[in-house]
């Protein structure tokens, strides 16, 4: 993730470049990857004889939270590298992993919609991880209506830095949470919990071998991709910002 | 540039290619499960020759002359259905159409109807469940002059057993109710009770006075008691419980919810595209921004 930040480190030196090769090879990665786990999930994987078609949403539904956390911990990292640092920089990391973050979350939200209207007979329940997830969304939401509301670039950046480190805490809370309250009817698919007292991953080999390499890529390259290219028009914000005030002022 | 893409991509297509190959074999290893065309998958019965045809699928035992049967009837009748899956079932002749028996269970997965019939060597134990215009009919008919048996279900009077002496407390009335139904007799208490299957203390094996022999699997899931009834061949009853509890309780109606996964994807397509295109969009607004910005500085020059 430093290493996509470095990429332009100081606001004067920035100007408008090409996609750099690894870049585009990363772009190409992801577009095949994206294709190979769609394909393990809606193709290669047999249909869940219980829960009908609707389940292979799952591929889709857990690996995008998987991929909205990376997101939301590069938010972290760069929130507490700019204020240690002062170096715009960790800021276009922190606001990329907002955005990105944002999009898988909301992506996790709306599968599992989609997944509980047949399967639970319901297109929401006020139940524990539901809201919880909920509250995540929104609260990445805010951060980008309330950090576009700033003016001065600096006081916005500090204030984007603490609201993004602060705003994890809904993100744990999300992941914890089927595990401490007894009454959320969202199932643990992996380790101990109330509804799975074994702790078992209680899944076939078909699912393991259809959510593994979507949950590797999905964790990895695809927020990473995404979050590249979300830096590089960050990058040309502040350079248009730079020429701005060189023409006006 | 394009040799070291070609490179990557092949290292990626390779690990699919793998997956895929082990995810194949895998089915086969699972097996467990007999998919048909339709909505319907049952669980394949180890001993018994399975066949496969359009939407039935028939086990079969010869050596003693049993059968179970499986089928989707388009119907709303469950009694037709009924009919309709006796008339289908291969080598079985039942000279009467009249029940001896019938009832209905209610189960998780909806009412069940049963009808019991009994005629000469050919004993039918048939239930049937209406669901989505469809009628669901699981059949078991022997017509084996050796012995006769019956499948019923009762529901416990008895909520979470905890202790084997539970178990027989809520089964043992159980029993003497079926084999009431079905013979109009009452059973005294069992001669020798035994578990045929000592992994689960919910199977309970009895044999009676009269050459009478049950097998009892108490399903404390659903609360309901199966029982399978035998007379005569009395070293048959739990093989025979087992593989008839197998496919009426592992019988799985698949839901038809297609159109909901196609609405999470266009969701997730839709969000991703919503990201992609704002960043395009910001991008082109932002580039529009420089060549103005430079143009001014140009004619300010």
């Amino acid at each position: 993730m430093a290493s996509i930040a470095l990429e332009k480190s100081k606001t004067s030196d920035l100007e408008l470049t090409p996609i750099p090769s690894a870049l585009k090879i990363l772009t190409l990665i992801t577009v095949f990857g994206l294709l190979g786990t769609l394909y393990l999930g809606l193709v290669n994987v047999g249909t869940d004889v219980e829960q009908g078609e609707v389940q292979r949403l799952f591929y889709i539904h857990m690996p995008a939270f998987f991929g909205a956390f990376t997101a939301f911990g590069a938010t972290v990292f760069g929130g507490f590298m700019y204020l240690t640092r002062r170096d715009p920089k960790w800021d276009r990391l922190a606001v990329a992993g907002v955005e990105v973050g944002l999009a898988l979350s909301t992506v996790n939200l709306l599968t599992g919609i989609a997944w509980m209207r047949p399967i639970w007979n319901s297109w929401w329940l006020w139940d524990p991880r539901l809201t919880s997830a909920a509250i995540m969304v929104l609260t990445y939401a805010a951060y980008l209506m309330l950090r576009a509301g700033i003016e001065n670039p600096d006081t916005r950046r500090r204030f984007a830095s603490v609201y993004g480190i602060l705003a994890i805490t809904t993100v744990i809370l999300t992941l914890v949470i089927i595990r401490i309250r007894p009454d959320t009817i969202h199932p643990a698919v992996i380790g101990p919990s109330p509804q799975n007292a074994q702790g078992e991953f209680d899944a076939t080999t078909g699912v393991v071998i259809a959510l593994v390499p979507a949950l590797i890529f999905y964790s990895t390259i695809f927020p990473i991709t995404l979050m590249w290219y979300r830096i590089r028009l960050e990058n040309l914000f502040d350079v248009l910002a730079q020429k701005k005030a060189q023409v006006l002022g | 540039m394009l040799k070291r893409t070609l490179l990557l991509l092949c290292v990626l297509l390779i690990p699919t290619l793998l997956i895929s190959a082990q995810d194949d074999a895998s089915d086969d290893d699972l097996g467990s499960y007999l998919r048909l065309n339709s909505n319907f998958s049952v669980p394949e019965i180890t001993g018994w020759d399975s066949t496969i045809e359009g939407e039935t699928v028939l086990f079969s035992r010869e050596d003693i002359d049993a059968q179970i049967y499986v089928r989707i009837v388009d119907t709303l009748d469950t009694d037709l259905a009924i009919e309709a899956a006796i008339a289908d079932v291969g080598a079985i002749t039942l000279e009467t159409s009249e029940p001896i028996l019938e009832g209905r269970i209610g189960r998780l997965d909806g009412t069940w109807n049963y009808r019991i019939f009994s005629d000469a060597d050919t004993n039918i134990s048939a239930y049937a469940l209406l669901q989505s215009n469809q009628v669901y009919v699981v059949l078991f008919a022997e017509e084996s002059p050796d012995y006769d048996a019956f499948h019923l279900a009762k529901r416990s009077t008895t909520n979470d057993p905890a202790t084997a002496e539970d178990i027989a407390n809520a089964v043992n009335p159980a029993v003497v109710e079926v084999v009431a139904d079905l013979t109009g007799e009452t059973i005294s208490d069992p001669l020798s009770s035994r578990n045929p299957v000592e992994s689960n203390a919910l199977w309970i094996e009895s044999s009676y006075d009269n050459d009478l022999t049950t097998a009892s699997y108490y399903y404390t899931r659903e609360n309901i008691i199966y029982v399978t009834v035998v007379e005569g061949n009395t070293d048959i009853a739990a093989e025979l419980s087992d593989a008839f509890d197998s496919v009426f309780l592992g019988f799985v109606i698949t839901p038809d919810n297609v159109e909901f996964l196609y609405l999470g994807l266009a969701f997730s397509v839709g969000i991703m595209l919503a990201l992609i295109g704002s960043m395009w969009l910001r991008h082109q607004n932002l580039k529009k921004d420089m060549q103005v910005l430079e143009q001014l500085e140009a004619d300010e020059a």
